[in-house]
């Protein structure tokens, strides 16, 4: 008896050694990966995926990334290949920035649009609430995510993040405003609370419900603007964790004897520095990550072996390996490449005006083009409200001023001429009209002319509008000269000018531009006013930020604008609240035009090879290149 | 070529020298006539001084020659190829000048405007017609152009993309960009040929440190320089106002290339013997310089400017080029070669790369002037 | 005698470089902006700190002389990495097709030169000045571009940049070179192209001016045969100028051309330093432009004895010594 017993002990001992040992894939395997990482990971350099994964990844399916409408034939993905772009400054490739962003809560609604969002979704966090009073937030973060390195991440980086970086004085001179209550520049900076290992609270003092907004999309950031840093990496550069001597060394390669600051600075990678030197051993949550064999003229990238979205087949996601591109100087040659076939990917660089020559050679170079919704009014006017001229300001302040302008401006004209059609006409336009145009401004008082026929301002001499504009893209110079005729014809003079941007940039801080023309009302920036209120009020705002101590008392309908801007952050992005600020604030928009926007609804071309699968047919630009890491090579 | 051989027969006769007509022309002939001699048997030299005094009238007259105003713009016809001009209809019928109504549609598929030539009727090109007014010579108050076709707009070198006829901006463009530096340029040469001068004839320390000025000057980047002045320059004034400012200040470092030729040259000459029997013949330094030695050259001097000119308006384009030169509103050859600078100026709209052809005329006209010039004004050559 | 003049050169062009409003963080900024992407106030103060553009004028010189004087060059904030080696990594290159060029240009040049001298006003003569003249009077940026789309839309060539796509992303191995080589016959006719007009002309000028001198007519009246005549001492003299210039060139074969070369989309020194200097990018520009200013002064002095070396007539000393 007790033979069978230690007999059938012995066996009981040997197959669970046996089953011990036999490899998972035995069991249905529930993740999938590259071929080249499971290389690694059969030579054991790499976890196994699983290990590797978060315990619940985000799973990408029809409809996740991109709209059912824009993308009604996602299918599971190949792995494999190498994405290949240009880029013409160098280190910089944009459309491999926003590709590689992951903010913390995704935006939904047209994909990517801050008008049109109807809400939040996870993305590197698991689940969020937020209080009643949309004062506090309470993040979860994904369980077993890790950095591209494959350390955990947890709450420790969190507080590290604002511990060490944010509470510093060395390394945040200026606490940032994005972070403060209320999102007011005197609003109170938040405060964390850290609940366990991955669950993590920020607190405001006001209600901020737009603070998901913040950390969505507004300005184009991701989780490196926020809160997330890796601590087991960048704490050998902080002076609380490191000594200074040990430190020296790299201290003195940046030429530098004590700053340690300086060198966090350098190390310490955003999401706008992702191509720089010293990106190369950064952790990142990002799809892929930079790579050493990235040279000056050539960016490399290789995908990241812990990231953490999968498809809805178990497959870790990206699909493609790698992505690389090559400095181009000048656009024009870059725009031959892609006529040769030498770009898998272009969103930035392109231009409607080419779109004949895409169209010609589409077959022959191996692409296609997506004439998708661009992100953005593409040109608009602006007007300095507090330029130090008071015969200016009051011209420019009474509101029938601007309506006239919005309705002498000839928007047919512009559209087709500079847009080729691909366009629409803005929101806020009013019809073409300019009887009832000269009628506003002879209301007005400017009704006098000069012997060319130019109205007269308030003081008798002619009424000048001068405009600089900065050299930023092809189209500001057509459509200046063509607004300086449109506007004749309703006896303003205008004067254009085109300024280098950098130029430019030093008098929009300085406030001295009296008017310019500029791309408006970008979906990935939440402001009444232009993306930069300095160009059009830069005393007001000052008056605004100061609780009133500088600058100049606004007008009524500013401080209405201000007042409907604070009621948009308060709330939380696709609530009743925020809807109702939204629709009051184009209501004002339309009313009191701060901005003169020209076109809306333009198209932007998107170029992508003809190789590849899951690439939208339609929808927004930035929503194309958001989610290339769902585009795979098909053939 | 004179043929020596004869006069030596001749003389072997012990009759006294015969000298032929033409021969004797040539003896009596002055120096300017000489010269002018030498330069009409350079043909290449004579058809660029034509094309020239033709490029320069053009630019003179272009109000008058061009159909239309410089902001005209014709909507229904952006992007159009140059007007056909026909002479002879359907009914192989001969006619003066005429063209069609062009009709375009937009091809969807391919993003590309199908002309199609509307035959129902013919606009004859008139000449002297009315059109829109200007002041002739900056005076005069007329509106009567060269040529038109009443309300069929012709267009001989095509649209651009806001519908205006490129004919009429070409010869805008010529009369900026054919006289914006030439006061620069003048003024370049004689601070060149006075420094190098200087430099060439004394030699020793002035030399030196002139040429170390020279060194200096040219290793400053000229870049920020002209991005900082067109910042400091007064921001209401004119796109072309600026630029000829910063032309004339720049030209006040941009002799160097001048005088380090002349400084070359006079570095041989001063050992010449002429010169040693010019100074022990008592004049002066400077009549030595000036009387002396710069007529040896003078051939060099020449070439120089005529090339300097064309250089100027290559230099235009090139600052276009790099964003910094003249940008529209106004009209030169270097803001139209900036819409001829794109893929699609040169794969679809073609008819936008002639301004370069005007700047190509140009530079090789002033190029074979001056090799003309070069050679006819040479005291060594007969 | 150099070193004062290098030291007055370095502050000048530090000056000067930084002259036009803003500064490499406005560029920045802008360039971010351009794509949409905000760089927040408090970013701003960190990266003004971080590139040292909170200090004096004077200070941000010193510490950038310092450097240079320890042969650290500096680093580029448009690029993120140290200037020595954007340089290291593009000199090679440039110099390789500077000197190619060169070459390509004088075997071209200087018996055309020749040809059109000795048979003035002939249709020869008349058409090699017209050809070599085309090359002077097209702006070269407009006409690599017209080239490179002739060319593939034609022909099928590509020459988007000096590597076929494979090779481009790939680093440098015997095949790169391999394919490097056929393509650079484009750069190189492109930008040898005005280079080959000024020589011919150049040349021409010269000898004609040497075969007018008496010592010509003395040998021909002599008896020697024409080839003599020409060849010995004539043309000799004639280049004798030509040579004294590749002092002057020293800088030129650093940098590279410049403007042609960013439509050409080759990697060489030119563009960098261009693009570094619309944007302000201090070091970057400011260390090369002190490299090509030394080079010319020692160009210059090459120069100077090579004139002195070839024509011993000319003596740098005073009038009257």
């Amino acid at each position: 008896m007790r033979k069978g017993l230690i007999v059938s002990l012995i066996l009981v001992l040997v197959a669970s050694l046996i089953l011990g040992s036999v490899p998972v894939s035995f069991s249905q395997k529930k993740y999938k990966e590259a071929p080249l990482l499971a290389e690694l990971v059969k030579q054991g350099k790499l976890p196994p995926v699983e290990q590797r994964l978060p315990e619940d990844p985000l799973i990408v399916g029809p409809g996740t990334l991109i709209q059912k409408k824009d993308l009604p034939d996602w299918k599971v993905g190949k792995y494999g290949g190498t994405l290949r772009s240009a880029h013409h400054s160098p280190g910089w490739n944009p459309d491999f920035y926003i590709g590689n962003i992951e903010p913390l809560v995704a935006p939904v609604g047209e994909g990517v649009a801050a008008s049109g969002v109807k809400g939040t979704a996870p993305n590197i966090v698991d689940r969020y609430e937020v209080s009643r009073d949309n004062k506090i937030f309470t993040f979860h973060l994904r369980e077993g995510l890790k950095w591209s390195d494959g350390y955990p991440v947890t709450t420790e980086d969190v507080q590290f993040a604002y511990e060490d970086i944010l509470l510093n004085d060395k390394l945040t001179p200026v606490f940032p405003v994005k972070l403060r209550s209320g999102y007011k520049s005197n609003g109170t900076p938040m405060r964390l609370k850290i609940l366990d290992k991955y669950t993590f609270q920020v607190e405001f003092s006001e209600p901020y419900g737009g603070f998901l907004l913040q950390l969505a999309i507004n300005n184009w950031g991701d989780y490196s603007d926020f809160l997330l840093k890796p601590k087991h990496y960048l704490k050998q550069f902080h002076i609380k964790y490191t000594s200074l001597e040990k430190m020296k060394p790299m201290l003195k390669e940046m030429n530098l004897t004590e700053e340690w600051w300086q060198l966090f600075w350098r190390k310490d990678i955003t999401a706008g520095e992702r191509n720089s030197l010293d990106a190369i051993d950064f952790p990142m949550l990002t799809p892929w990550i930079s790579s050493s064999s990235s040279t000056p003229d050539k960016i490399m990238m290789e995908r990241n072996p812990y990231y953490f979205k999968v498809d809805t087949a178990g497959n870790q996601l990206p699909y493609i390996d790698k992505l690389v591109s090559m400095q181009v100087q000048d656009i024009e040659v870059m725009n031959m490449k892609v006529i040769t076939g030498e770009v898998d990917f272009l969103r930035e660089n392109t231009a409607l005006a080419k779109m004949p020559l895409y169209k010609a050679n589409e077959e022959k170079g191996g692409f296609k083009v997506l004439l998708a919704d661009h992100h953005l009014d593409p040109v608009g006017l602006e007007l300095n409200f507090t330029y130090d001229d008071p015969i200016w300001r009051k011209v420019v302040g009474d509101v029938r001023f601007r309506k006239a302008i919005n309705m002498a401006i000839n928007r047919k004209e512009i559209i087709d001429s500079v847009y080729y059609g691909f366009a629409g006409s803005p929101e806020t336009a009013a019809p073409y009209n300019i009887d009832m145009a000269n009628r506003l401004l002879d209301e007005m008082g400017l009704s006098k002319r000069d012997k060319d026929g130019f109205r007269l301002g308030p003081d008798g001499k002619t009424f000048v509008i001068f405009i600089e504009y900065g050299t930023f893209v092809p189209e500001f110079p057509l459509v200046s000269e063509l607004i300086v005729e449109h506007l004749k014809k309703v006896g303003l003079k205008v004067i254009s000018k085109a300024i280098e941007i950098g130029l430019w940039g030093q008098r929009v801080s300085s406030g001295t531009l009296q008017a310019t023309i500029m791309w408006l009302r970008d979906l990935g920036n939440e402001s009444p006013w232009t993306w930069n209120p300095y160009e059009i009020i830069p005393l007001y705002w000052q008056w605004y930020e100061t609780g009133g101590k500088e600058g100049i008392e606004p007008p009524k309908w500013v401080k209405e604008g201000f007042r409907i801007n604070e009621a948009i952050w308060a709330s939380i992005p696709g609530s009743e609240a925020y809807n109702k600020a939204k629709r009051e604030k184009l209501a004002w928009e339309k009313q009191y035009l701060p901005v003169i926007s020209f076109v809306g609804k333009a198209k932007q071309p998107v170029i992508f090879s003809s190789r590849f699968g899951n690439v939208p047919r339609s929808g927004r630009d930035i929503a194309v290149n958001y989610s290339i890491e769902q585009f795979f090579f098909a053939k | 070529m004179l043929n020596l051989k004869n006069n030596f027969n001749d003389y072997e006769d012990e009759k006294t020298l015969r000298v032929s007509e033409e021969e004797e022309k040539f003896y009596l002939a002055s120096q300017w006539q000489l010269i002018w001699w030498k330069f009409k048997k350079h043909k290449l030299a004579v058809i660029g001084g034509i094309i020239l005094l033709i490029l320069y009238f053009l630019a003179i007259f272009c109000d008058f020659l061009s159909p239309y105003g410089l902001t005209t713009r014709f909507e229904d016809h952006r992007n159009s190829p140059p007007t056909r001009i026909h002479f002879v209809d359907e009914n192989r019928q001969l006619h003066r000048p005429f063209i069609y109504k062009a009709n375009k549609k937009l091809d969807i598929s391919t993003f590309q405007y199908i002309i199609e030539e509307d035959r129902s009727q013919k606009y004859f090109i008139s000449f002297f017609v009315r059109g829109e007014p200007y002041k002739l010579l900056g005076i005069i108050q007329t509106d009567i152009h060269l040529f038109g076709t009443g309300e069929n707009p012709i267009f001989l070198f095509g649209t651009d993309a806001l519908g205006r006829d490129l004919f009429t901006r070409c010869l805008y463009g010529s009369r900026i960009s054919l006289s914006i530096g030439l006061i620069g340029v003048f003024l370049s040469f004689f601070l060149g040929l006075i420094i190098g001068g200087i430099s060439g004839y004394y030699g020793g320390n002035i030399d030196n440190f002139i040429q170390r000025v020279i060194d200096f000057l040219i290793s400053i980047p000229s870049i920020p320089l002209w991005m900082a002045l067109s910042a400091a320059l007064p921001r209401d004034w004119p796109v072309v106002k600026t630029y000829f400012a910063i032309t004339l200040i720049l030209s006040l470092v941009g002799w160097c290339g001048l005088a380090r030729v002349v400084r070359g040259k006079l570095l041989v000459l001063r050992e010449e013997e002429f010169t040693l029997a010019a100074r022990l013949a008592g004049a002066s330094e400077l009549r030595i310089i000036i009387r002396h030695l710069l007529p040896s050259f003078t051939s060099h001097l020449i070439v120089s400017i005529t090339l300097s000119i064309p250089n100027m308006i290559l230099g235009e384009t090139a600052l276009s080029f790099l964003g910094l030169g003249m940008r529209p509103p106004a009209v030169s050859w270097g803001v139209l070669l900036q819409d001829a600078q794109k893929l699609e100026s040169i794969a679809v709209y073609p008819w936008r790369l002639i301004p370069a052809l005007f700047v190509v005329l140009t530079v090789l006209a002033f190029n074979f002037l001056g090799d003309g010039l070069r050679d006819a004004a040479d005291p060594y050559s007969r | 005698m150099f070193i004062p003049l290098l030291l007055i050169l370095s502050i000048v062009s530090f000056v000067i470089i930084q002259l036009p409003p803003g500064d490499m963080l406005t560029t920045h900024i802008m360039t971010l902006r351009m794509s949409g992407a905000q760089v927040s106030q408090d970013e701003i103060v960190r990266l003004t700190q971080l590139y040292g553009l909170d200090k004096p004028l004077y200070v941000q010189y010193l510490k950038w002389v310092g450097n240079l004087l320890r042969g650290n060059l500096g680093y580029s904030f448009l690029w993120g990495r140290t200037v020595n080696e954007i340089l290291s990594e593009r000199l090679p290159l440039t110099v390789f097709i500077s000197i190619l060029t060169t070459i390509f240009v004088w075997m071209i040049a200087i018996p055309i030169g020749i040809y059109s001298a000795l048979h003035q006003y002939s249709t020869f003569d008349y058409i090699f000045t017209f050809i070599g003249f085309i090359g002077l009077s097209v702006p070269g940026f407009l006409l690599a571009l017209v080239a490179m789309w002739l060319l593939y839309k034609n022909f099928n060539i590509n020459m988007t940049g000096l590597f076929s796509p494979e090779f481009a992303i790939a680093p440098w191995s015997a095949g790169k070179v391999i394919d490097m080589l056929k393509h650079v016959w484009f750069p190189l006719i492109i930008i040898g192209m005005s280079g080959t007009a000024g020589l011919i002309r150049t040349m021409r000028a010269n000898l004609l001016d040497e075969l007018r001198k008496q010592y010509v007519i003395s040998a021909r009246a002599k008896g020697l045969p024409e080839r003599i005549v020409i060849f010995k001492y004539p043309v000799r003299m004639a280049i004798n100028p030509l040579i004294s210039t590749i002092g002057w060139m020293l800088a030129g074969i650093v940098s590279g051309e410049a403007l042609v070369s960013i439509v050409l989309n080759i990697q060489t020194v030119g563009p960098v330093l261009l693009q570094a200097t619309l944007n302000q990018d201090m070091y970057l520009a400011g260390s090369i432009t002190m490299i090509l200013s030394s080079l010319t002064i020692i160009g210059t002095l090459i120069s100077d004895i090579l004139l002195a070396w070839l024509d011993p007539r000319i003596r740098f000393g005073k009038v009257g010594e």
